[in-house]
């Protein structure tokens, strides 16, 4: 094997991690407080969201689609859940039904419209985004919601023998996806969609199906995300997961998703989410103004995947 | 009207790619102001010698003379220096563009780097009026029917000045009452000086259209016929007689083996008057079971479209299709997987394969679907994954570095081999496959044959549509004929002529 194709496929399959690496590496020679245990979990704990909302859009990207709607579908599941909480519904049946059972509505009115209108998965999930969005104003009345039992705050956003509950909840959701994708047959039809949808149709791969199922997931995982994102403000925020489309994005691009479809992975995304939380951790910690903060990630998101990109393409040739 | 001065002179073009002759020794004139028709069956070397003409391919050997200028070679450069051009199947004006600025084609900037837009749309109209063409010149080219958009092309080819056009099937996707109005142009274009090559299947146009006809056959010139000679079973005799070229064995040895542990069963599906889009007009064939089903016809015929339809790729508008005795209706491939039929299709690129898949993906995935609960809900076998992996690279001797390699590194034949290895180990009872021999080499297409054969004497029915005429008179049983979107005749193989098939499908 050639030295460079060798290159390029530990590239493919290590590449974002390395980049996760590099950057623990630079950030602890610039800054003391950096490389400590407190802050490390830290920052796993912070990027807890941007794993979840990353698996949803993996779902997405993977059918070479798009799921804008993400941030949106978490402000609408964490006001509703709230809500359902503070009437009394107790927290496990507000969690399943109005936190991860109305993700998952959400995410299959969106694979739904795609499906029978065809329209692009941008333009649909556009429109779910603000739609989402306008529901969570109307129902909140724009303000945020905090009178729900306190012990769902500590539920999940607290401890459970010693580990932060985010990254358990994490943990379970990013094993039970990962299992998802690679071992059962729809994960695998959903690969295959995103590959040459034409060729998954005529294999007798039903396309609709999958396509509602693959946005189900990813609202699904929105709706879990919300769990996490109440818990640790203490409040369903009306406002809450604005802009956080591009950190779903992120994640999973970085993590060597490819826009195209059929390539990607729950590893990846992991890692990925974990680049953007270093990069925000890092900049909180060298005093960067939260105005330059947001030029910093952008142009950090824009060169790890220009890197993936001709790195592992210098292997092809 | 002069119209012997020669323009264009081919002498004695030879070709040679890597294993094949395409071209042995062409020589091929045109002269001003003439329409002459070029014939031949796929594979006859007709594309080849447009290429050379186009400046695309260089010859590997022969004389290329234009305008009384001799050259061993043009490039497209050159070529479009002297007035040649290639109007393709498939249209290459943009649908954004208004007529005008199609017909333009970049050439726009009209005073102080400004488009003017009147001054060109002036232009444009008088100079489409002068052929004859009305056609809206400030809507967009997207508006346009298929046959307007052809027509622009050509206009547009003319209007840069060529004067020397060549038509590769202008008519495959044209209404007679298009094919009319095509033909008035074209005689206004003959009237204007222009010479055109025109290159068609369909031997009624030809003959109504040509003032002369030269026909190909495997590379080689084999007949040549001036206005008042040109007729169509003499074209067609000049057509056939193509032999199949073997790497392994011989015809002999394959006729022998065909009859081998061969049993013809009833019928189990069976078409009836199939109607699908523009191009299925009225199909009707049957299918018996452990049959080789040959459909033949030339490029454009409506044969893709049948078998989409039928599995249900493709919108049905009509007709009956009958499984088992039973009507079915298959709404999606979904449900044709699910009844045991394999479709391999015609690109493989586009529609067969998965590239970000390997090539135990690749097999696996319609036995995935078949196996699943409504196609979905299962676990990956990983043991059967891997099981029909090996299978098939062993039957199907696929040449390949290990069962989880990438498709795309694979050669063309590996690659067909990988997309029939799909339905091979999905207990397919009724193989459809459409072209499956196309652009691999003669190896491989001997292999799929004899695999063909195999799986035919396993009890599979297989339906093989081609547009090669020899393959499908030595590896099918029965062939049924289509033109123009019918199937207008049904012959056991063994008792028809290629003469009596290509009568049926080009005229």
């Amino acid at each position: 094997m050639l030295k460079e194709e060798l290159f390029a496929r530990i590239w493919e399959r290590f590449g974002t991690l390395i980049i996760l690496l590099s950057l623990i590496l630079i950030v602890s020679l610039l800054s003391p407080y950096f490389f400590t245990v407190d802050n490390l979990m830290q920052v796993v704990v912070q990027s807890s969201i941007f794993m979840l909302i990353g698996m949803a859009e993996l779902f997405a990207i993977l059918t070479a689609g798009i799921d804008l709607s993400v941030g949106s579908i978490i402000a609408l599941t964490g006001a509703v859940m709230a809500k359902m909480m503070a009437a009394g519904w107790g927290i496990l049946p507000s969690v399943l039904v109005g936190g991860i059972g109305l993700g998952a509505l959400l995410g299959s009115i969106n694979g739904t419209l795609i499906a029978v209108t065809e329209l692009p998965p941008f333009i649909i999930t556009l429109g779910g985004l603000t739609v989402y969005r306008g529901i969570t104003l109307v129902i909140t009345e724009g303000r945020p919601i905090y009178n729900y039992p306190y012990e769902f705050n500590i539920i999940f956003a607290g401890q459970w023998k010693g580990i932060p509950s985010p990254i358990l909840v994490v943990v379970i959701a990013g094993v039970i996806t990962h299992i998802f994708l690679k071992y059962t047959k729809t994960g695998r039809n959903i690969y295959a969609i995103g590959g040459n949808v034409k060729a998954a149709w005529l294999s007798g791969v039903r396309v609709k199906t999958h396509l509602i199922v693959a946005y189900t997931m990813s609202g699904l995982l929105s709706g879990v995300a919300a769990l996490i994102m109440v818990a640790r403000v203490a409040a369903a925020e009306p406002l809450a997961g604005t802009g956080y489309e591009l950190f779903a994005i992120a994640s999973t691009v970085i993590g060597g998703t490819s826009f195209f479809g059929g390539i990607g992975n729950v590893p990846g995304t992991i890692i990925g989410a974990l680049v953007i939380g270093v990069i925000n951790n890092a900049l909180n910690i060298l005093n960067v103004q939260t105005y330059y903060q947001q030029i910093v990630s952008g142009l950090v998101i824009i060169g790890t995947v220009y890197a993936n990109k001709i790195l592992i393409r210098r292997g092809e040739k | 009207m002069a119209t012997n001065t020669e323009i264009v002179k081919l002498e004695s073009i030879r070709k040679e790619f890597p294993g094949v002759v395409a071209l042995d020794g062409v020589s091929f004139s045109l002269k001003k102001g003439e329409i002459h028709a070029l014939v031949g069956e796929n594979g006859a070397g007709k594309s080849t010698l447009i290429k050379i003409l186009a400046g695309i391919y260089t010859p590997t050997s022969g004389k290329i003379t234009v305008k009384g200028k001799t050259y061993t070679h043009l490039t497209p450069s050159i070529a479009r220096d002297l007035g040649i051009a290639v109007v393709h199947q498939e249209l290459s004006v943009i649908d954004t563009q208004t007529v005008a600025e199609a017909l333009f084609m970049g050439e726009i900037t009209q005073g102080a780097g400004f488009i003017s837009w009147k001054k060109m749309n002036t232009i444009s109209r008088n100079f489409l009026s002068s052929l004859g063409l009305d056609l809206p010149v400030q809507q967009s080219v997207g508006s346009l029917t298929i046959a307007q958009k052809q027509l622009l092309e050509i206009a547009r080819a003319v209007f840069q000045n060529a004067d020397i056009v060549v038509m590769d099937e202008p008519t495959s996707s044209l209404s007679e009452a298009e094919v009319e109005f095509l033909f008035n142009v074209i005689k206004n274009l003959k009237s204007k000086g222009v010479s055109i090559i025109y290159i068609s299947h369909r031997l009624s146009e030809v003959k109504e259209i040509a003032d002369e006809v030269t026909v190909l056959r495997d590379g080689k010139v084999t007949g040549n016929l001036k206005r008042g000679e040109i007729d169509i079973d003499r074209i067609v005799s000049y057509m056939v007689g193509r032999k199949l070229s073997f790497k392994y064995g011989s015809h002999q040895e394959f006729r022998q083996k065909k009859m081998e542990n061969r049993r013809i069963g009833s019928e189990i599906l069976k078409v009836e008057h199939l109607k699908s889009g523009k191009k299925v007009k009225d199909v009707t064939f049957e299918l018996r079971e452990g049959e080789i089903l040959g459909l033949f016809g030339v490029v454009g015929s409506g044969r893709t479209e049948t078998l989409k339809a039928i599995i249900g790729a493709g919108k049905k508008d009509g007709g009956t299709i009958i499984l088992h005795g039973q009507p079915i209706r298959l709404r999606s491939p979904y449900y044709s997987v699910k009844k045991d039929i394999g479709f391999v299709p015609e690109d493989r690129r586009y529609e067969g394969l998965i590239f970000t898949f390997n090539l135990s993906q690749n097999i696996s995935l319609p036995t995935f679907v078949k196996r699943a609960i409504l196609g979905m809900f299962g676990w990956v076998e990983k043991k059967l994954e891997k099981m029909l992996a090996s299978s098939a690279i062993e039957k199907l001797r696929i040449k390949t570095p290990g069962i989880d390699s990438r498709v795309d590194a694979l050669s063309g034949g590996n690659q067909q081999k990988v997309v029939i290895g799909k339905w091979l180990f999905s207990n397919s009872k009724i193989l459809i496959l459409d072209e499956p021999t196309r652009g691999i080499d003669v190896g491989a297409k001997e292999e799929i044959y004899n695999l063909i054969l195999e799986l035919a004497s396993s009890g599979i029915s297989v339906i093989f549509s081609s547009s090669e005429l020899p393959e499908i008179l030595m590896l099918c049983d029965r062939v049924v004929v289509f033109n123009a979107g019918r199937t207008v005749a049904t012959f056991d193989v063994d008792s028809v002529t290629e003469t009596e098939i290509l009568r049926a499908a080009t005229t």
